[in-house]
């Protein structure tokens, strides 16, 4: 008795725990079309989904394209479009055309997190000057913008050219810093050296700035380079500087650490913001006489590196005094270092602002060279 | 009555129990509540929750001469007001193994299965659980063991491959003025923990040990440890706020783990493992309310009585809310209500009346011994 009624309880016990394969959930492989990118362009009261493929060898990846008044029924709508099944589970990239994030990013954040199959960790980028349709289109008729997006996510983070922000990570920011800073990128034409046909690629181009939940504005190449150094997101930058005797140096910044430090008046309102930051470089090059053992050369040279390194942050910082938003996160900053003091000005930080002085040090450090220590030049005619 | 069950692998199996309300409410309303100090709620709860199930087991162990909780509402109240108070509780015990299998079944389709009914998972599930709680209690707590081993190794394996997401601005800093709202969630907290209570109905039918206060304390501290782990790595990774806003958050967060790259979408198997915690806890509240029709009706065996209570939840899991938000309505305004009114304020009454009617009852025996 016992066992037949636990042969009986198994079934639903495997119903339950979703060990069943049949037509509801069973699908086959074979018959997938595994989306991986995801463009969105506004048009009018619809929207343009763009979905493409990932590419296997020698293959051209596909690309469909449907307009609704949602990108919900777009997608569905796309199943017309294919005798395989769109299975959007590995969508790992999002691409958004410039003139729709300027209307707002809301909605097609909303159907990304509520959707069941894409994830939050979803990357998601912003097409300078471009639509997405144009962008996932025009790089799948020579490659793959999949690919592409991949390498560039790791790509930018090394170079410290920008970061990909995820979906998530983008709806956070805005919820509770109320702006958030998504990776641009922009479709060129290039010529490709080996076959000279010209194709399109997608190329970093530092950061959009999203208020509220509108595109605002670009931070270009340097500027988000400025970006990174504030927000901690330095991971290898390498930076040519004159040396000033008429050759040039080549700089890896491998490290970099930035502190913000609250100057509080009698009011309880920060002043001053002290923003204290500390890099670390080795040299990879020297095209000149430099002689890394002097002091006052080596001195030269992290001066220099300090000046290049400066005007970035300032730049960055140029665009959170222009639009009167905090990018970069220096209330947050301020507040782990002094929860009590920032609780009492949060509401009103925004407005703060533009009006606090930001005072920015810089200490570079020329820490080592690699391999060869002088220039490679007789003693006779070494400096 | 004795099973031969010990009374620290009953809370072992409350615990197992536990994992299903702690990961579907918990980090959505601490979060919303205390926001990036959300962690800190399960800390400061669990101590309180802690102390509060040891004294009660403590009060209920107190010259019970073995009696179950529920006959001893019986003989301490009278036959008419302690069936009001095991009615109150009994109600409660149906209502809410309907709402953790309604919960269960709305988990299972907002997560995984979008285009399925509730009552495709909520009426299997119920049959699974009549089954299991109409058997004995030995049974159920070995089968916690098992369970037990295999949440503490998912969630191992979860926290692990979940660390690298967790970002220290989203936890930190927290201060004086997070406060409130820490102690706002610290006291839903404390009273999600306090349903542990409710396993002392069972404590009958298991054996009396020495330690069992303090093993139900450190099993309540082990659970707030386990509800910090989850809402770290849940706010952790995505952020107080869009865990506030969030219907399942911890499984968003476990949608975007990857295990060394080679592992990922892992969430639909995490989400239905999750099924075992529903099934032991629904299984367990089964259990105690058909311990306590047994003391209402005056019968000798509860096994059969947990049909009707099963029948009982089916019917509240399909009438307990129209639709997901106001199933999320009940969950944040009507269970925590009653449920502190019952475990905060009837049953630490009933069990300190209990604990004084039998010591009254104890002195007189000695006084006509001499």
């Amino acid at each position: 008795m016992k066992r037949a009624a636990a042969m009986l309880l198994c079934p639903a016990l495997l119903f339950l725990s979703s060990c069943r394969a049949g037509r509801y959930d069973f699908r086959d492989i074979e018959k997938l079309e595994l989306i991986e990118t995801l463009g969105i362009d506004a048009a009018g009261s619809a929207v343009t989904v763009t979905a493409a493929t990932g590419a296997l060898e020698g293959e051209r990846p596909t690309v469909l394209i449907n307009s609704a008044y949602t990108v919900g029924l777009a997608l569905r709508g796309m199943q017309a479009m294919q005798e395989k099944d769109i299975y959007f589970a590995h969508v790992g990239s999002c691409i958004v055309g410039e003139q729709t994030a300027r209307r707002g990013l809301t909605m097609y954040l909303d159907y990304i997190e509520r959707e069941l199959s894409v994830r939050y960790s979803t990357g998601l980028f912003i097409v300078r000057d471009g639509t997405a349709a144009d962008a996932v289109s025009g790089v799948c008729a020579g490659g793959s913008v999949t690919e592409l997006l991949e390498a560039m996510k790791e790509d930018v983070r090394m170079l410290s050219q920008s970061y990909v922000y995820s979906v998530g990570e983008v709806a956070g920011a805005m919820l509770e810093k109320g702006c958030a800073l998504v990776c641009a990128v922009e479709l060129r034409e290039e010529e490709d050296p080996v076959s000279g046909d010209r194709e399109s690629v997608l190329e970093p181009s530092g950061y959009a700035l999203i208020n509220g939940d509108r595109l605002e504005g670009f931070l270009d190449s340097e500027a988000s380079h400025g970006v990174n150094i504030l927000t901690n997101r330095l991971s290898m930058d390498t930076v040519e500087i004159p040396d000033g005797r008429g050759g040039v140096c080549a700089l890896s910044v491998y490290f970099g650490k930035t502190a913000y430090k609250a100057h509080f008046n009698g009011n309880g309102i920060p002043a001053v913001v002290d923003i204290i930051i500390k890099l670390d470089a080795g040299i990879e090059e020297l095209h000149g006489m430099t002689d890394p053992y002097d002091d006052r050369q080596l001195g030269d040279i992290a001066g220099a590196l300090e000046a290049v390194e400066r005007e970035r942050v300032e730049k960055a910082l140029a665009a959170v005094r222009a639009y009167g938003t905090d990018y970069i996160g220096i209330g947050r900053a301020i507040e782990r270092a002094s929860p009590v003091g920032f609780s009492r000005v949060r509401e009103i930080w925004p407005s703060l602002l533009r009006s606090i002085k930001l005072n920015v040090y810089i200490d570079t450090e020329i820490v080592r060279s690699y391999d060869i220590a002088l220039p490679l030049m007789p003693d006779g005619e070494r400096p | 009555m004795n099973s031969g069950t010990q009374f620290g692998k009953l809370q072992k199996a409350v615990f197992v129990g536990m994992f299903s309300p702690l990961v579907r409410v918990l980090p959505r309303v601490c979060a919303r509540s205390a926001g990036r100090a959300a962690w800190l709620a399960p800390l400061i709860a669990a101590p309180a929750a802690a102390l509060y199930l040891a004294l009660c087991c403590l009060l209920l162990r107190c010259d019970s001469g073995g009696e179950g909780l529920a006959e001893s509402i019986k003989h301490t109240f009278g036959a008419v007001f302690g069936r009001l108070i095991l009615a109150a509780f009994f109600a409660f015990q149906v209502f809410y193994a309907g709402y953790i299998l309604r919960n269960s079944a709305e988990r299972l389709i907002s997560t995984t299965y979008p285009d399925s009914s509730v009552w495709m998972f909520a009426v299997p599930l119920a049959a699974v659980c009549a089954a299991a709680a109409s058997g004995r209690l030995a049974v159920l707590t070995r089968s916690a063991e098992v369970f037990h081993m295999i949440l503490i190794g998912t969630l191992l394996v979860i926290t692990v491959f979940s660390l690298g997401g967790v970002k220290s601005e989203n936890l930190l800093p927290v201060s004086v003025a997070d406060a409130p709202g820490v102690l706002e969630a610290s006291a839903f907290t404390a009273d999600m923990m306090s349903i542990a209570a409710y396993s002392l109905f069972l404590a009958g039918e298991t054996e009396p040990g020495r330690r069992d206060a303090l093993s139900a304390a450190l099993r309540q501290l082990f659970t707030g440890a386990l509800a910090c782990a989850l809402i770290v790595i849940t706010a952790g990774s995505l952020g107080a706020a869009v865990t506030a806003r969030a219907q399942q958050p911890f499984f968003i967060a476990v949608r975007d783990m990857s295990i060394l790259n080679v592992f990922e979408r892992i969430e639909a198997a995490v989400m239905a493992l999750w099924i075992i915690a529903d099934f032991t806890l629904i299984s367990l509240v089964l259990m105690i309310s058909a311990e306590l029709l047994r003391a209402l009706l005056g019968l000798r065996g509860r096994r059969l009585l947990a049909l009707p209570c099963s029948a009982g939840a089916l019917t509240a899991a399909l009438l307990a809310a129209p639709n997901a938000f106001e199933l999320w309505g009940v969950t944040v305004s009507v269970i925590p209500k009653v449920n502190a009114a019952l475990t905060f304020l009837l049953l630490p009454g009933v069990l300190l009346s209990r604990a004084a009617a039998l010591r009254i009852k104890k002195a007189k025996k000695s006084k006509k011994g001499y």
